[in-house]
């Protein structure tokens, strides 16, 4: 498994539901966000506080945000940390903790770390759908009319879409759904996962490993958020923006995985069970290629996430059972307990070869 | 995560031109040995030599040789490994000390490093080199002086290929002509490539599991010198399993471009758009029934784009194929950064990238 910048951080599995007063959707997106700005006290009894026994966040920051139901767009007093989405005017902003939901249509915009740092967009696009758009050089436009989506803030090289009022959308819930995540100073992975093996969803946005020199912003967006799962099929499932002129939109990436080249067609992860020798199960690295006319290359790894066999643990579960120690030489629990992941895939399509994600070695996984 | 990091110092076999491969065979042990003292080998005066600015030879010793031609054929040198260890060789007319090798003579080397294995490395015939590899470093030593060497002194039972039979060797093809050999070495590995055409690797990989002890493995493709696609077969090895069934379904483990299945990334591209491109691990994957299992990534060796996208002749192997370490896995465009020496026999599969120790010099 590739690793990213700076201390990768856990957002373990945490359930999310919909009560009376709000949504699971917006319930998961307030504490993911804080989780994001690494704000401990915004949801201090979440499983992601140091207090609870998580490891914090990530300590992004916030660039501004939209309320519809205070029909105001601002940048709050604090922009990280602690305290951060309380420093939102009081009243009914949906981003302060002390107010009970967001409103459908309130959205975000956050911005990772140095160096070249980037700006993401998130919206509660409804109570099942998430919006997204990336921001490579970090250049949102503030200060514009309190709608949304923001009409003419995004810049001429957001993804999808460039200034287009065009997004990335990731189904999630407005039901009890468990949310797991790992991000770091220049990505976020998340799965959505409402417990039926075959609805969950997948987003990642961020930095792939050991891009060329050239290629400073190497920021990568996935696209194909309903499969979770490194699939074999889809030939545009990762958009960036091409290292090559800073400009042009690419939208033909795919997964780069390790085959066994005499049986084309069988990854290794789908192929092989993993379950005849003691050999163990094997992590294994995901690259991200990209085929567009004239910008084609390989973009590099995806890190802190990775391949997992096809059927590795139990089927599309997250938790404690399949996990274990770390030793760090990507090869699992067959092997004596020596992983470092939690499992998950999404089995609508026979045996892809799942996604394991980075695990910390000490928080709890519900 | 582009070459994979092997056990022990890399030592490089830059580019050396022989009259034979008999030749070669003398001084490949010696380079493997770091014998850099013996008559024959300092005669040769080849570029390995600390002396003449390579970087050695590695650590491995021998354990038993023959020469038919000599007095006192079959025997382990008193000096197995460093200066003047071929010297050693007792008698008169010892094909491994006079450099002077006959179809048939033998050597069986033990590798450096922990859990050691053995290779019988044979000069089949003047155009051959014949191989047997025992991955529980288990030769015996002490029998008839005979070639090749048989039960019970000679091959374990779990030698590859074949088991104890003497009959079954891994061949790679020589020469009788002037060609060059290129190659490295590290503690519990070699790989080297003859005249840009036969290529063989021996040893370790990288990340085996935990449970095996010994990740051992061995090309048997040797005519392809590239990462081939069409072979099942390219790689033998003993099973972690059990120990003692042989593996023979290996076959390199590639990137593949999932959307565009039968194109690996090194293929179906041949740079990046960026102008730069990308050394890619290259893995070994054994589908043997009851036995599968990834052993893990290739050692001192990477994946190259199949046309070498460099400003030369793909499956040349010179100065103009190198440039300066960063150790970043990305090729010579980024501004000479790179570590490698690219080889294939085939521009339409990707090529063999060889570590290179960034300061050796190449004729």
């Amino acid at each position: 498994m590739a690793t990213p910048t700076g201390n990768v951080k856990v957002y373990p599995n945490i359930q999310h539901v919909t009560t009376s007063s709000e949504g699971g959707a917006s319930s998961f997106l307030r504490d993911f966000m804080a989780f994001l700005l690494n704000d401990q006290t915004a949801f201090g009894s979440s499983a992601w506080v140091p207090a609870n026994g998580g490891t914090g966040g990530p300590g992004w920051e916030i660039i501004e945000s939209y309320s519809g139901a205070a029909a105001t767009r601002q940048t709050p007093l604090t922009t990280t940390g602690n305290g951060a989405l309380l420093s939102h005017t009081p009243g009914t902003n949906g981003w302060r903790p002390d107010v009970a939901t967001l409103t459908v249509g309130d959205w975000i915009v956050l911005e990772t770390k140095d160096p070249y740092k980037f700006q993401i967009y998130f919206e509660l696009q409804s109570t099942t759908v998430l919006y997204y758009k990336m921001m490579p050089y970090g250049n949102f436009a503030t200060g514009g009319s309190a709608i949304t989506p923001p009409t003419g803030s995004f810049p001429s090289t957001g993804v999808p879409g460039y200034g287009a009022d065009t997004f990335m959308q990731q189904t999630v819930f407005d039901a009890p759904a468990k949310y797991r995540a790992v991000a770091a100073d220049r990505f976020f992975a998340m799965i959505a996962d409402p417990g039926d093996f075959t609805s969950v969803t997948f987003e990642y946005m961020g930095e792939v490993a050991g891009a060329v020199s050239l290629d400073t912003r190497p920021y990568v967006a996935y696209e194909a958020t309903n499969n979770c799962r490194w699939d074999l099929i889809t030939a545009s499932q990762w958009n960036r923006i091409s290292p090559v002129d800073g400009a042009t939109e690419l939208i033909l990436g795919s997964n780069v995985q390790m085959i066994n080249v005499p049986d084309l067609g069988y990854r290794v992860h789908r192929y092989w069970d993993g379950g005849t020798t003691t050999s163990g199960t094997r992590m294994l690295p995901v690259g991200v290629f990209f085929d567009d006319a004239n910008h084609n290359h390989f973009a590099g790894w995806l890190v802190g996430v990775c391949s997992s066999n096809t059927d590795q643990g139990a089927v599309g579960a997250v938790n404690n059972a399949t996990r274990g120690d770390d030793t760090g030489d990507g090869v699992g629990p067959n092997s004596g307990g020596q992983h470092n992941y939690a499992f998950r895939y999404d089995y609508t399509t026979g045996t892809p070869a799942g996604i394991a994600f980075y695990w910390d070695g000490q928080t709890e996984v519900p | 995560m582009g070459m994979n990091t092997p056990t022990g110092n890399v030592k490089l076999y830059n580019r050396i031109s022989h009259t034979s491969t008999a030749v070669f065979l003398v001084d490949f042990v010696a380079f493997l040995i770091d014998d850099e003292g013996s008559s024959f080998i300092t005669g040769l005066n080849k570029s390995w030599l600390t002396t003449n600015g390579g970087t050695g030879g590695s650590t491995w010793k021998m354990v038993e040789a023959y020469s038919s031609a000599a007095s006192t054929n079959r025997q382990t040198p008193p000096t197995t490994s460093g200066n003047n260890a071929l010297d050693s060789f007792t008698g008169t007319g010892f094909s491994w000390k006079t450099g002077s090798l006959l179809a048939g003579d033998w050597i069986v080397l033990e590798c450096g490093g922990t859990n050691p294995f053995h290779i019988y490395i044979e000069l089949n015939s003047t155009t051959q080199i014949g191989y047997k590899f025992m991955p529980l470093g288990d030769f015996s030593t002490g029998g008839s002086a005979v070639s090749p060497p048989v039960s019970p002194n000679g091959f374990s039972a779990t030698a590859i290929p074949g088991g104890g039979s003497s009959s079954s060797l891994n061949a790679q093809t020589g020469y009788t002509s002037t060609v060059y050999y290129t190659g490295d070495a590290a503690d519990r590995f070699f790989s080297f490539h003859i005249n840009l055409a036969t290529f063989m690797y021996i040893g370790e990989t990288n990340q085996g599991a935990s449970a095996d002890t010994r990740p051992y493995v061995m090309y048997t493709d040797s005519d392809n010198l590239r990462w081939d696609m069409i072979t099942a077969s390219q790689w033998s090895r003993l099973s972690p399993v059990d120990n003692a069934t042989e593996l023979t379904a290996g076959s390199n483990v590639q990137m593949f471009n999932v959307a565009d299945l039968g194109n690996r990334v090194h293929y179906g591209d041949v740079i990046d758009a960026t102008g730069e491109f990308r050394i890619l691990p290259v893995g070994v994957f054994f589908d043997d029934t009851n036995h599968n299992h990834f052993a893990g990534w290739l050692v001192g060796v990477g994946s190259a784009p199949r046309d070498g996208v460099l400003s030369v002749t793909s499956g040349t192997a010179n100065q103009a194929d190198r440039g300066d370490d960063t150790g970043d896995g990305i090729g010579p465009n980024s501004g000479g950064e790179e570590n490698f020496i690219f080889t294939s026999d085939l521009n339409t599969a990707p090529g063999v990238m060889h570590f290179w120790d960034g300061s050796s010099t190449f004729p």
